[in-house]
Formats: C-alpha cells, sequence, structure tokens
C-alpha cells in the first residue's frame, strides 16, 4: 500500500489502479454501452408501432433481427449498463471514500476487474461481426433454443454471448471481493459497522447476494456452452436432457441478481433523502434487518419466474409463498425511506427529485410484483406485456432512477464542479413523464393479452384494439431516448465549464464530503479521518448547526501547515 | 507510528488491513472467493445429483472410469497438498529456500494429476466415450475438465511463488505462499466429493 | 494466521486422508443393500473433507464470518438440490422417442 504520486499517463487514465479512476471508466463503459441499449429499445418500440416498416438508422426489422435486438437490449441494459452503473460505478468511487480509506483493498484486481469487463462487453458487440450474426436466444436463454443452433441458426453469436456474460460475472464476483474486504478491513478509525453509511450497507449487501447467487448460473453456462459447441445433450431433450435444469439455475442466479440491481439504489435513495430532508433515516435497524432477511428469502423465490413452465405442479405454490412473504422486508424498507423524507424540511435539489421519483415509480413497480407472484393471476399474465412493464417499472427507477441520483448527488464531488441546475431539472422532469407515458400503456396492453416477445402485432388481429396505445408507447419512448441528450450535453458541459463546487455543497455528514473535490491519489492528508458518530446526525437538538460532520476533527491538506 | 508510509517527505497514515479474528485481507478475499467456487461446483454437482437420481443405468456408465488411476490421483493430490502446507510452514519460518524444494514438489505432484487425468482422457475417447455420448460422460468431462483448469491455474500460481522462492526473493509475496495453500486444499476438497461422486458409485459396487 | 503450532499436525492428517482415502474405494467395492453404500462413501468423503478444512485451511482459527462464508454455500446447495429434485429427478419428460 504505496501512494504512488509519478502517474504516467497509461497508469493513470489506462491501466489506472486508483479506485476513482476505475470508477469512472466503469462510469463510461455503462454511459457507452446504454446508448447501445437504448437504440435497441428504440428498434423493439418501433417494430411494434409500426410493424415492417423500415426503422430509422436501422431498415426493416425483420421477426429474426428483432429476437437478436430484445435479446441484446436486455443483456446489455442489465448487465453491461445495470451492474457497471449500479454496482461497480458508485462501489469503487464510494466505499474507500465514505468509510475513510485511501483506496480499494486490491487496487490491481480492481483495475483487472473493469478491462475484464471492458473485454465482456467487445466481445458481445463483436458477435455482429461473426458468421451466423449475434446471439438470438432472448436475454435469458432459454434452452433448448440456446443450447443447439440448430433452431436459431447462430453458433458463434451464442458461444461469444454465453463467454462474455461468464467474463463480466467473474469480473463482477472479483470486484465484489474487493468491496467487501475493504470495508472488512480497512474501516477508518472509531467507524464502526453502525457508523458505516447506509449506502456502503447496501453496496455490500449487492456484492454479498452476488458472490452467493452467481455460482449456478456459471455452472448453467459452462453446460450450455458444451451443448453449443461439443455437442452434449445437458439441456436438450432429444439427447436426455432437461430444459428445465437451464430455467431452474439461471433463475436461481436470476432473481437474487435483480436485488442486486437494486440494493445499491435503496442506499443512495436513503442517504440522499436524510441529506435534503435534513433527517435521519428512519428506522435504520428496521432497514438493515429487512435487507438481511430479503437477501435470505430472494434465494428461495426462484421459480416465480417459472410457474407457466410445466414443471411440477406441486412446487408452485410454495414458491407463491416465498414470493409474497419476501415483498415483506421490501415493504418495510419502502416505508421506512417514505417516513424518512416525512416532515423533513425538504429542498428539492436535483437528488431529492430522482429519489422522490424513485419512490413514486418504484411502488408502481413493486405492487404489480405481486400480481404476478400470485400463481393463479400468473397463468394469465405470464409472458404478456404486464410483466414487461412490472420489471421496467422496477428497474427503470432502479438503475436509471437511482443511477441519476447518484450522479447528480456526487457529481461535485468526483470532478469538482456542478451540473447546471436548470438542465438537470428539464431532464429529470421529461425523463420521469416520458418513462411512464412509455410503459403505463404496457399494464393496459398486458392485462389485455398481448404477448411479448413476438416483432410483428398486426398479425394478430386480436390485437388490434392495441395499435394506438402501442404508437402512443414508441412515441414516448423516442422522446424518452432524445431527452437523455439533455442529461449528456450537462454531463460533459459541466466537467469543464460548470460552477466550480465547494468542498460540501449540500452540507452533508459522511465523509467522502472532507475530502476535496475531486479528491487526490490517496484521498485523504496524511492523517485519515477519525470518526466519531452517526451519519444520520441531521437537525439534532442541541447541536449547533443541522448538520455534524462523521469526523469533524479531520483537517486534510488544505490546511495542513 | 506503525502504519505509515512517506511519499516526499511526508509521513502519510495508512490503514492496518486485519479483519475479524486477526485474519488478514488478503486471507478473507480468498476465503470469499472459495466460498464462490463452492456455489460454482454446488451448481454443477448438484445438476449432476439430479440427473443422477433419474438414472439409475449411469451406474453402469460409471463402472467404465479408471478406477486405479483416479485412486491414483487422489493420492497425487493429497500428496502434493500435503507437500503445500509444509511449504507455506517454511515460508513463516523464514526458510525461503526450503520452501521452494518443497512447492516444487507440489508443483511436480499437481502436474502428475493432469497427466495421468491425460490418459484417462485418451483411453476414454479411445473407447468412444466423448461428451456428447451421453449426459453421464457430458458431466464427467465437465466436472473433471473445470477441476483440472482449477489444478492448472494453481499450478501457475505455485510456480511463479517457486521462482520467487528460490532466489530467496519473496519479499511482500510472502503471504501469498499461505494464501494459495488455502486454494491449493480447496481445490483438494472439490476433489474429495468429486471422485466418489463420479468413480466410486458404481456397478458391481454402491449404486 | 499461524500454522506452525500446529506442525506436527500436518503428518497425522495427511496420514489420516491417505487412510480414510483409501477406505473409501474399499467401501465403494462393498455390496451393502440399499442406499447404505452412498451414505457410508458420502460420510467418509465429509469427515475428509472437515479434516482439510479445519486443519490444513485453518478453518479452526478463523472467526464467525468464515464459517459463514463456508456454511451459507452450503445450505444454498442443499436449497437448490432439494427444491429441484421434485421438478428435474422425479417429473422428468415424458417423451416418447
Amino acid at each position: 500500500m504505496s501512494q504512488e504520486h509519478h502517474q504516467s499517463f497509461l497508469t493513470k487514465y489506462i491501466f489506472a489502479t486508483d479506485h476513482k479512476m476505475v470508477a469512472r471508466q466503469f462510469l463510461f463503459l455503462a454511459l457507452t454501452m446504454a446508448a447501445f441499449g437504448g437504440y435497441y429499445a428504440f428498434l423493439i418500440r418501433w417494430e411494434l408501432a409500426y410493424p415492417n416498416q423500415p426503422a430509422p438508422f436501422f431498415g426493416v426489422v425483420t421477426p429474426d433481427k428483432f429476437n437478436v435486438i430484445i435479446t441484446l437490449h436486455g443483456t446489455i441494459m442489465l448487465f453491461f449498463v445495470g451492474m457497471p452503473l449500479l454496482n461497480a460505478f458508485p462501489s469503487n468511487f464510494l466505499v474507500p471514500l465514505m468509510i475513510g480509506a485511501r483506496d480499494m483493498a486490491f487496487p490491481r484486481l480492481n483495475m483487472a476487474t473493469f478491462w475484464m469487463t471492458f473485454v465482456a462487453a467487445v466481445m458481445l458487440i463483436s458477435s455482429f461481426f461473426v458468421p451466423g450474426g449475434p446471439v438470438a436466444g432472448g436475454w435469458t436463454g432459454y434452452a433448448p433454443l440456446s443450447a443447439s443452433s440448430e433452431y436459431t441458426g447462430v453458433k458463434m453469436g451464442m458461444v461469444l454471448w454465453i463467454l462474455s456474460l461468464a467474463l463480466i460475472f467473474i469480473a463482477s464476483s472479483l470486484g465484489g471481493i474487493n468491496y467487501i474486504v475493504t470495508v472488512v478491513t480497512m474501516r477508518a478509525k472509531g467507524m464502526t459497522y453502525s457508523r458505516v453509511p447506509l449506502t456502503v450497507w447496501f453496496l455490500l449487501a449487492a456484492a454479498v447476494t452476488f458472490f452467493l447467487a452467481v455460482g449456478p448460473v456459471l455452472a448453467a453456462a459452462f453446460m450450455l456452452l458444451m451443448d453449443n459447441v461439443f455437442g452434449t445433450g445437458f439441456f436438450l431433450p432429444y439427447k436426455g436432457g432437461e430444459p428445465l435444469l437451464w430455467q431452474h439455475l439461471f433463475w436461481f442466479f436470476g432473481h437474487p441478481e435483480v436485488y442486486v440491481l437494486f440494493f445499491p439504489t435503496l442506499g443512495f435513495v436513503l442517504d440522499i433523502s436524510a441529506v435534503f430532508a435534513r433527517k435521519p433515516v428512519f428506522g435504520k435497524k428496521l432497514i438493515i434487518g429487512s435487507t438481511v432477511s430479503a437477501i435470505a428469502l430472494s434465494f428461495i423465490v426462484w421459480a416465480h419466474h417459472m410457474f407457466q413452465t410445466g414443471m411440477n405442479p406441486t412446487l408452485v405454490t410454495p414458491f407463491a409463498i416465498t414470493t409474497i412473504l419476501i415483498s415483506v422486508p421490501f415493504a418495510i424498507i419502502y416505508v421506512c425511506m417514505f417516513l424518512t423524507v416525512w416532515g423533513g424540511s425538504i429542498s428539492l435539489e436535483t437528488p431529492m427529485l430522482w429519489a422522490l421519483g424513485f419512490l413514486a415509480t418504484f411502488l408502481v413497480g413493486g405492487l404489480t410484483g405481486i400480481f404476478l407472484g400470485a400463481a393463479g393471476a400468473d397463468i394469465y399474465l405470464h409472458g404478456t406485456y404486464f410483466v414487461v412493464a412490472h420489471f421496467h417499472y422496477t428497474f427503470f427507477p432502479s438503475v436509471i432512477f437511482g443511477g441519476f441520483a447518484a450522479i447528480n448527488y456526487w457529481y461535485p464531488k468526483m470532478f469538482g464542479r456542478m451540473l447546471n441546475r436548470t438542465a438537470a431539472i428539464l431532464h429529470f422532469v421529461l425523463t420521469f413523464i416520458f418513462f411512464n407515458c412509455t410503459f403505463w400503456p404496457l399494464f393496459i396492453v398486458g392485462m389485455g393479452g398481448m404477448v411479448r416477445r413476438i416483432a410483428d402485432p398486426s398479425f394478430y388481429p386480436q390485437y388490434s384494439p392495441f395499435v394506438h396505445l402501442n404508437i402512443f408507447a414508441t412515441l414516448s419512448a423516442m422522446c424518452l431516448i432524445a431527452t437523455q441528450t439533455i442529461f449528456l450535453w450537462n454531463f460533459f458541459y459541466s466537467m469543464k465549464n460548470g460552477k466550480k463546487a465547494e468542498l460540501n455543497p449540500y452540507q452533508a455528514n459522511t465523509l467522502e464530503w472532507l475530502a476535496a473535490s475531486p479528491p487526490p491519489h490517496g484521498n485523504w492528508g496524511p492523517k485519515l479521518p477519525v470518526v466519531t458518530c452517526d451519519p444520520y446526525e441531521y437537525s439534532k437538538p442541541g447541536n449547533a448547526e443541522d448538520w455534524h460532520s462523521q469526523a469533524p476533527s479531520y483537517k486534510g491538506e488544505a490546511s495542513h501547515g | 507510528m506503525d502504519n505509515v508510509t512517506v511519499v516526499d517527505h511526508v509521513e502519510y497514515e495508512v490503514e492496518d488491513y486485519t479483519g475479524p479474528a486477526g485474519t488478514t485481507a488478503g486471507r478473507l478475499g480468498v476465503w470469499i472467493l472459495i466460498s464462490s467456487e463452492i456455489t460454482i461446483f454446488a451448481g454443477l454437482l448438484g445438476s449432476y445429483i439430479l440427473f443422477r437420481l433419474f438414472h439409475p443405468e449411469w451406474a453402469e456408465e460409471s463402472s467404465h472410469l479408471n478406477i486405479v488411476l483416479g485412486t491414483i490421483n487422489t493420492m497425487l493430490l493429497l500428496t502434493s497438498n500435503f507437500f503445500m502446507m509444509k511449504a507455506s510452514t517454511a515460508v513463516e519460518q523464514d526458510d525461503q529456500k526450503k520452501s521452494a524444494k518443497l512447492m516444487l514438489v507440489t508443483v511436480a505432484l499437481g502436474f502428475a494429476f493432469l497427466v495421468v487425468k491425460g490418459f484417462e482422457y485418451a483411453a476414454e475417447f479411445s473407447h468412444g466415450e466423448f461428451p456428447s455420448k451421453n449426459a453421464f460422460w457430458s458431466f464427467y468431462f465437465l466436472l473433471t475438465g473445470l477441476h483440472g483448469t482449477h489444478i492448472l491455474g494453481g499450478l501457475v500460481a505455485i510456480t511463479i511463488l517457486w521462482v520467487k522462492a528460490k532466489k530467496n526473493a519473496l519479499g511482500e509475496l510472502k503471504g501469498r505462499v499461505a494464501l494459495t495453500g488455502l486454494y491449493w486444499s480447496f481445490v483438494e476438497v472439490v476433489w474429495i466429493f468429486l471422485f466418489p461422486l463420479l468413480y466410486l458409485l458404481r456397478e458391481g459396487g454402491a449404486k | 494466521m499461524s500454522v506452525s503450532a500446529s506442525k506436527s499436525n500436518h503428518e497425522l492428517v495427511y496420514a489420516a486422508l491417505v487412510v480414510l482415502a483409501l477406505v473409501t474405494v474399499g467401501a465403494s467395492f462393498l455390496h451393502l443393500p440399499g442406499n447404505e453404500n452412498v451414505y457410508l462413501i458420502f460420510g467418509l468423503a465429509v469427515v475428509q473433507c472437515l479434516l482439510v478444512a479445519l486443519q490444513y485451511m485453518g478453518l479452526k482459527v478463523e472467526g464467525v464470518m468464515v464459517y459463514g462464508l463456508m456454511i451459507i454455500p452450503l445450505i444454498l446447495f442443499a436449497i437448490l438440490v432439494f427444491l429441484c429434485i421434485p421438478d428435474i429427478s422425479h417429473y422428468p419428460l415424458n417423451l416418447k422417442l
């Protein structure tokens, strides 16, 4: 552990071991892949609203191309945007700063995980240029469609997809190990576990859930790879295999994975709410207890994704019960979030807007999940756009609203400048409106019976009542995508031209605000901060101010000498 | 001040990297890695068990495996693990040269394991037993293949440490010997379960 | 993390592991009725595993966190296998091929 002051361009920007630079690398990777993911979303919505008409910047979206596009949209948004944006980027940037450490426990491993993720992304994109084209088995890769190239005509593309996912899973697992070991072994003096901010707790929860859940899907990936390449029959019925085994293994991972993509946002929203409502977080111990029980429960709910697969009907009831049960801890956390804000002196800065937007939209997502978890209703709703709307009303608030909340909140610390406030608020308002306009109609068409994963709805006369809703959703989606350019402009423009940020523009308690903006290599001055209190002492009676830094005695390099 | 690093004549306080029960950061990291690896092999072995429960005829297939070579491999890996433990102790006693010799034996035995496995594969291929023959063989090749890959990775790591220890140049890497030994023991544990599951539940014996 | 206190332990553990491994192989030649053979062989495997884990890997001296790290994946393994048995093992596809 040392502070190398003399960094060449290569070691500072490319093969960076400094956690803040690695965080930026993950952020840029996530934003780049989001452009791809958003482009595919546009193509999907175009085809659904204007079937068989050439899409701008693409051409006609034929059914086989549609299959490729929905697969890549899902894979990219979840694994190449969701995980880097919500797990890798915040963990890397925030964890050492918030616990008062100088860097991660294993900086070179950190660098390796970024480059592994980068290679995985390149592998996925490169699948466009191989014979047979890119993967077309759906992001869930259900066998037997995915297990043999004779069904989709895609072989190399499938192999690249499997290897790319295996690589990013391994990278994320190693990254998680880094974050966990850092928090366990490198907390500053006085930073007991109960004084660790909830953002860090939730990032840890995500890391732990991930490394415990990823094993079976890696196992399944190797088996699928062998099916595709060596002609084995793990998942092919005519070779004595069992297609449902893939689904069991995949969803055993898949369900905890959605919580991996959800926990960080809970942490951000709670911390942001405390700061902008000038109130302590409500029920911190209750929240942590609920999180632990949610993690435990998340490992026994997976087959609710499989109610309609023809699996043994005896399994349906137990999984429906556990699925309903798991809504309890999340409801508790949600109520605590709400009560954190309730009665506070709220200032509607942009991060708070995103946090409140999350609370509003996630409620819809969470409640509609109960419809799907009730196996009886799921008979009708499975495979329809109701499911699509449900998971967009959960993923979008988590990944996009939560991601933007984090970026807006910590931007001053990352880049030393403030984002343009008008543009940021406009971005939020338009995103909120267009998001709801895009996905709310999908609940309606889903309940009306429109199924997912079909390219041309006009082929089915029973979907003709939904034409206008589909067109409305598509136009809203295009506006939603266009709105993100406001953010992109703001993000890059403010890096050089934004108002210079003071050290602690929001008067927050947590440690990262004590470091310079942006923090130098090694984060802190000669002395590490010494923590003396809880991170949520806002508006405490008896304190001079309505906030109280966790390490009030820390002076830093600014006042050194 | 104990944990201090000096840069440009200024003393910077540094963290001490100790975890619960005196575990170091590196050791905790390897334990978590092992925990994750257990879930991977759990997924594979679990799938094998699930299939096996409704394929009682696999007992017959299993008897085609060479139990003599399998037992020899078990002994090779056990002994390799033992020497790695001794190498670890030697490093703790600051005897890098001795530890280098012990690590060399570790690598040799581990390499011998892979060679024997290679012979087994060759013999199986010559009998037409390929991964695509039936699901038992698919699992056999996948499980032993993945385990073999882990052995190869371990051998690479131990070889690198051997090269350094030979020249008494371990330096900061001293702690890595024990950590690699921890990983190597885990690879041993996987084999302790793989061997019975694949080789010992066969026709003419256990079902 | 010092294992030098149990230095002589290594040889003893090694001897025990060799014996157990040979006994396990021998057990596989027995013709015990029913599933006893499977239980016996697995019992022996578990004992070998515990020896390696507690002694060689030093699990004996580790704290609660590491014990948790080892036990939780085993629980997850049990969950995965037991909940899938009704489906994969006892509800196979009824294809007449």
